[in-house]
């Protein structure tokens, strides 16, 4: 007998499929309440392309060969494919385009008891409007979705990319030096960069924020003065600036005591070029929704067009709301269950007419066992009748207690 | 709120034990030959945890654990790439990495020698600097003995006072690494009990300067 000892695959059963349909319906309904279009990206693409814009993924991709010996990975993301569709389809740089999609992104995830090789993937790109508005109803979709599910404690971290690269770009160092600054900085190797810090020649004010940007967060206000006393030119303090107006439509949108800054956040790549976001759930060690301003990615393919998007693991979304009792409990498959010993064709139109007027019901030979769980009332048919309890029904008394549930 | 501390069972969890009850914290379930796992403080600020070195960092990525102290080496070693953040080097367990043969035994380093080791991944990253090609076996202990039984040419191994290799008739051809004890920190947990675990950096860097 050959059995499946893979780990981070599983099959998911009838309750967490109805669970999964309940939270993406959800999300589907924010999404499109924004006005924006589900799509879906192709389940393969190019390797090359990957390899080139996330080398990071290299190891982490699922390879497979197609029937002409080309080299295909298993959807690893969906922003790629969609810019780069995006721009081949919609080329004035200044066109609307609003997305959101649910799919499986074959990339490995953890979350604190799970794992899995795959996970549902929901999220959203704008593309074409480069105002902090934009980043603001961004932030504000992902907060929506949360609380549509039922998640009402939930921290935003909201930081800038362009500050981070406004200072870097006024440090007079060497590139070297900054990209082995940034690199201690996205591994969060903080002695590490203490040390090396430590050892390079600057003036005390770059150094002052230097020291101060990995562990820049907290309250808006007070984190926000702060980072402005760390300004050291002027593109810095435009990134502000912009930071402000984002804050304010989340303000405005009703969710400001939900926001915290960090100017923490860097990534190696230089993806995001100005806003970024995570969002927490309360009590979860992990984010559920990442996302921020990407104004560079769509120039690779063509056309040069601001966005700005999130993506939500909803695997871990799922973690947490079963932890957190958010789920919906389990229903028995069939409404009514019936049990005989021989099948006629009164049996067969009673089975069809109740399905048809939308109950869940199902006959069964009675030397099939069926677990009591799976269904909510159960009947027997004999002789032409059915019996409950030993007490004869017709198929009107059953369809009331059915009505009744 | 409390933090759940995952500490390295062995030398440094005694060590830093030590630090915390003489800084205040007491632990009355603790001892340190007790078979207890978990422990809590009297004030209920600090849950401890005692786990083998390696999965350290496994308890602090995965969230199971707020903060985790282990050393250097088993970072680099073991957690290449883990998602945590490493804040403070606490100073303890400092030990140095070295590659070290029979005594007075030359080593022809210009063909392709036979390295013993615990730490594969630090031996051939070394190896691959200078430009020497290795075959690495992995052994899990008594790395001592693979050179005298003709089991490899070198060992690769943490060297503190460099007794066991005397005792066992080697010496240090080369120390390349050296490493003490970190404090490794989840990412959500930095952020959420930043003030937290602030407090006890300065505790620990209170008593590192000591």
């Amino acid at each position: 007998m050959l059995s499946n000892t893979l780990d981070g695959v599983k099959m998911l059963h009838h309750d967490e499929m109805r669970n999964y349909d309940r939270i993406q319906g959800k999300l589907v309904s924010v999404i499109m309440n924004h006005g924006c279009k589900i799509i879906e990206t192709p389940s393969f693409e190019d390797y090359d392309v990957y390899q080139h814009y996330f080398p990071q993924l290299r190891q982490q991709m699922v390879k497979t060969i197609d029937t002409d010996g080309r080299v295909l990975v298993l959807r690893p993301d969906v922003t790629v494919p969609l810019v780069e569709t995006a721009a081949r389809e919609f080329p004035r740089a200044n066109q609307l385009l609003k997305f959101g999609y649910v799919s499986t992104v074959f990339r490995e995830y953890f979350g604190r008891s799970t794992y899995g090789k795959d996970f549902l993937q929901g999220g959203i790109e704008i593309l074409g409007d480069p105002s902090p508005e934009c980043d603001g109803e961004v932030i504000v979709m992902a907060a929506e979705i949360l609380k549509a599910v039922g998640v009402e404690h939930i921290r935003i971290d909201m930081g800038t990319a362009a500050y981070t690269q406004a200072l870097f770009d006024g440090l007079p160092l060497e590139e070297a030096q900054k990209q082995t600054l940034r690199q201690y900085m996205a591994e969060r190797n903080l002695v590490a960069f203490g040390k090396y810090l430590s050892g390079l020649s600057l003036d005390s004010e770059a150094r002052k924020a230097l020291e101060a940007i990995p562990v820049l967060f907290g309250p808006y206000a007070e984190t926000l003065s702060k980072a402005r006393g760390y300004c050291i030119n002027s593109g810095m303090r435009n990134a502000l600036t912009r930071l402000e107006k984002v804050y304010d439509y989340i303000l405005y949108a009703g969710y400001a005591d939900k926001v915290q800054l960090d100017f923490g956040f860097t990534s190696t790549l230089g993806y995001y070029t100005d806003m970024v976001f995570k969002v927490y759930v309360d009590g979860a060690l992990y984010d559920v929704i990442d996302g921020g301003r990407y104004d560079k990615l769509s120039a690779q393919f063509g056309v040069d067009r601001p966005a700005c998007g999130f993506g939500m693991n909803i695997n871990l979304l799922y973690e947490f709301m079963s932890d957190a009792g958010l789920l919906e409990d389990a229903q028995p498959s069939f409404q009514l269950a019936v049990s005989y010993t021989d099948s006629d064709q009164t049996l067969i139109r009673d089975l069809m007419q109740w399905r048809q007027r939308g109950f869940r019901v199902a006959a069964y030979p009675d030397s099939s066992f069926i677990d009591s769980g799976d269904y909510s009332i159960h009947a027997v048919y004999r002789n032409h009748s059915y019996y409950k309890d030993g007490r004869e029904m017709s198929a009107h008394d059953l369809e009331d207690m059915m009505r009744g549930l | 709120m409390s933090i759940h501390i995952a500490l390295a069972k062995g030398r440094i969890h005694k060590v830093v034990m030590k630090y915390l009850m003489e800084s205040g914290y007491e632990f009355p379930s603790y001892s340190e030959d007790s078979r207890k796992l978990i422990f809590e403080d009297a004030g209920h600020t600090l849950k401890l945890t005692l786990v083998k070195s390696p999965d350290v960092a496994v308890y602090v990525e995965r969230g199971a654990a707020d903060i985790g102290i282990v050393g250097e080496d088993v970072l680099i070693e073991d957690n290449a790439g883990a998602n945590v953040y490493e804040v403070l080097d606490i100073g303890i367990g400092r030990c140095n990495m070295a590659v070290a043969g029979v005594k007075g035994k030359k080593v022809d380093m210009s063909r392709r020698i036979t390295v013993g080791t615990k730490y594969p991944r630090i031996a051939r990253k070394y190896f691959e600097e200078n430009h020497h090609s290795v075959d690495i076996i992995k052994l899990n202990g008594s790395v001592e003995l693979a050179p005298l039984v003709g089991l490899s040419d070198v060992i690769v191994d943490i060297v503190e006072t460099g007794n066991t290799l005397r005792a066992n008739g080697l010496e240090v051809l080369d120390y390349f690494m050296d490493f003490s004890a970190r404090m490794i920190c989840n990412p959500v947990s930095f952020k959420m009990k930043y003030d937290e675990i602030h407090t006890l950096i300065d505790v620990i860097k209170k008593k590192e300067i000591r």
